[in-house]
């Protein structure tokens, strides 16, 4: 910074920042102006956070999740000059909310909703076939997955799945059906349920995944090898890897195949 | 309707809403403008528009976060991100905003969110030139600057914005880009209302050369006794049109943008503006060089 602290630009945002009126008098600017700079910074807040987490929005009542933009906003400012950029700490913020004592499942559809948002922007990564020749040259001890980076699993207490087919599937049906799975394992005994987005071309999507899929994929992307990881889902009889890799690449989950630990 | 060598190139700020009529409708404009923090990502859907629209079209990269005006460094990741667009794209031009956005709040760098004025001082006209000739330098392009729109104003002002930004061209090598709604504004908001003297006195106070590109937008009016918003939701409205005459009479065939951000209007609506400045443009030009011709 190249002036003392109390110039006129510092003045200014104050005057933005701390809604006190006393501080709006002291910094001698006219309210009304002030008052549209803290409308626009409100305004471009909100609709920065619902484009990156449409489920909250959808899920919580226009009044609240203003509330809520509105304290998000004092606890954690803007700092990258891209609102697109801004809200990675929403969902801790919202786990630390008295909100999710009322609403749980809120800080994981959060969590959802911004892996979404980063896929929509993440790097274009296809899989690199030639990769795959690890499979029949080396052993699987030796074989680790790169996975898209667009890929991410999520491991939730509640249907997050389902909430946000819910909300946001393209066809009624779908919606309505989703939003009775949902009301049913929200009322039932809480489980793990296991949530995947990934990226075929550029529309980010999401699935559930069993439990052994998500624990196979979860082992592998915390960076074990193809043998630690077939050897925890060796017991689930629902799990066939051959079948699980044709639908790993159909969906664009793997970057490719590397002998070196990541 | 495609421009003729020497006239006037005539673009369309293009937004999300848009993408699809940009790539399927006839080529109907010279240049495209996005705002850069848009396209920050590393890669997806709107990349990859703009990539397809750049095949086809100049692209002019317009910033609105820098803030160049500020007393704090604009943040190196910032700046990376913007070079690596800028080396993407390859942009005809590359303009940002006479402004400042970064600053602290309570011992912690902050971004503003929005486009705050500055004092027009001989202090902060130096802070802007070491920043403007830091960021040509990362970016190894000269700047377009905007003169912005404002709702609160400095009584450490001692310049004009005109003059403030005549000075910082002069110093750094960087241009100009007026937005004329922007000077209808601040007149409405800080002067008597009348946007004609207002437009005539800014222009008249840029050196002939300085200006690289112009912008024209319409706002909502305001409620009696209430500040003009610059909400970018309407159309170019009859003072604006007619600064743009003076504009164009003054500096020449000058790159022209319509801006139109919120309340978007169906892409012929948009284009029929931008049709709307060529028109006024090509007759302008026309005349001059007619005056010219027979002198």
């Amino acid at each position: 910074m190249r002036a003392l602290f109390s110039n006129e630009q510092q003045r200014l945002l104050a005057a933005i920042w701390d809604e006190e009126p006393s501080v709006l008098q002291q910094n001698g600017f006219d309210a009304q102006g002030i008052n549209i700079y803290q409308r626009n910074l409100l305004a471009n807040a909100q609709r920065a956070l619902s484009i990156s987490f449409p489920t909250i929005f959808e899920l919580l009542d226009s009044d609240i999740s203003a509330s809520l933009v509105h304290q998000f906003l004092r606890s954690s400012p803007p700092s990258q000059g891209d609102w697109g950029q801004w809200g990675e700490t929403f969902t801790t913020f919202l786990s630390n909310h008295e909100i999710s004592e009322d609403y749980p499942y809120l800080p994981d559809c959060a969590a959802l909703d911004w892996h979404i948002h980063c896929g929509l922007h993440g790097k274009d990564q296809t899989f690199e076939r030639p990769s795959l020749q690890l499979l029949s040259d080396s052993e699987p001890e030796y074989i680790t997955v790169i996975f898209n980076q667009n890929v991410k699993v999520i491991s939730s207490q509640y249907p997050i799945t389902e909430i946000l087919q819910a909300h946001h599937h393209s066809d009624e049906i779908q919606r309505k059906g989703a939003m009775k799975k949902a009301q049913t394992a929200l009322l039932s005994i809480p489980k793990e349920h296991w949530t995947m987005i990934y990226r075929p071309e550029f529309q980010p999507q999401v699935t559930r995944l069993s439990a052994s899929e998500g624990n196979f994929m979860h082992c592998l992307m915390s960076g074990s090898t193809l043998a630690q990881a077939l050897d925890m889902v060796s017991s689930d009889h629902d799990f066939v890897f051959e079948k699980w890799l044709i639908a790993a690449i159909e969906r664009n989950l793997i970057y490719y195949f590397s002998k070196d630990k990541p | 309707m495609l421009v003729k060598n020497n006239d006037v190139l005539i673009g369309v700020g293009l937004r999300h809403a848009h993408f699809t009529d940009i790539l399927t409708s006839p080529k109907q404009v010279d240049f495209i403008e996005v705002h850069s923090e848009n396209f920050f990502g590393e890669g997806g859907a709107a990349l990859s528009v703009l990539n397809q629209v750049r095949e086809q079209y100049l692209v002019s990269l317009h910033s609105t976060s820098m803030g160049l005006g500020s007393l704090f460094d604009i943040p190196k990741s910032y700046l990376s991100r913007l070079k690596k667009l800028t080396e993407n794209i390859d942009p005809f031009l590359m303009s940002e905003h006479a402004c400042f956005t970064w600053g602290q709040q309570q011992g912690q760098l902050i971004h503003s969110g929005d486009l705050l004025p500055i004092a027009h001082t001989y202090e902060n006209l130096k802070v802007m030139c070491e920043q403007v000739d830091k960021v040509q330098s990362f970016l190894g392009r000269h700047l377009v600057i905007e003169n912005v729109s404002a709702y609160v104003k400095f009584d450490e002002s001692y310049l004009s914005e005109a003059e403030f930004l005549a000075k910082l061209c002069q110093h750094t090598g960087a241009k100009i880009l007026l937005d004329i709604n922007n000077i209808a504004v601040n007149s409405i908001n800080f002067e008597d209302g009348n946007i004609t003297k207002s437009v005539t006195d800014y222009i008249n106070a840029l050196p002939v050369t300085s200006v690289a590109q112009i912008h024209l937008a319409g706002c909502s009016k305001p409620q009696a006794g209430e500040l003009v918003v610059d909400d970018h939701a309407c159309p170019v409205s009859d003072e604006v049109w007619q600064g743009y005459q003076q504009a164009i009479k003054r500096f020449g065939a000058v790159p022209t943008l319509i801006e139109w951000d919120s309340d978007l209007p169906e892409w012929p609506v948009l284009i029929n503006e931008a049709q709307k400045a060529r028109d006024i443009a090509d007759a302008i030009l026309t005349r001059s060089s007619y005056a010219c011709a027979i002198q």
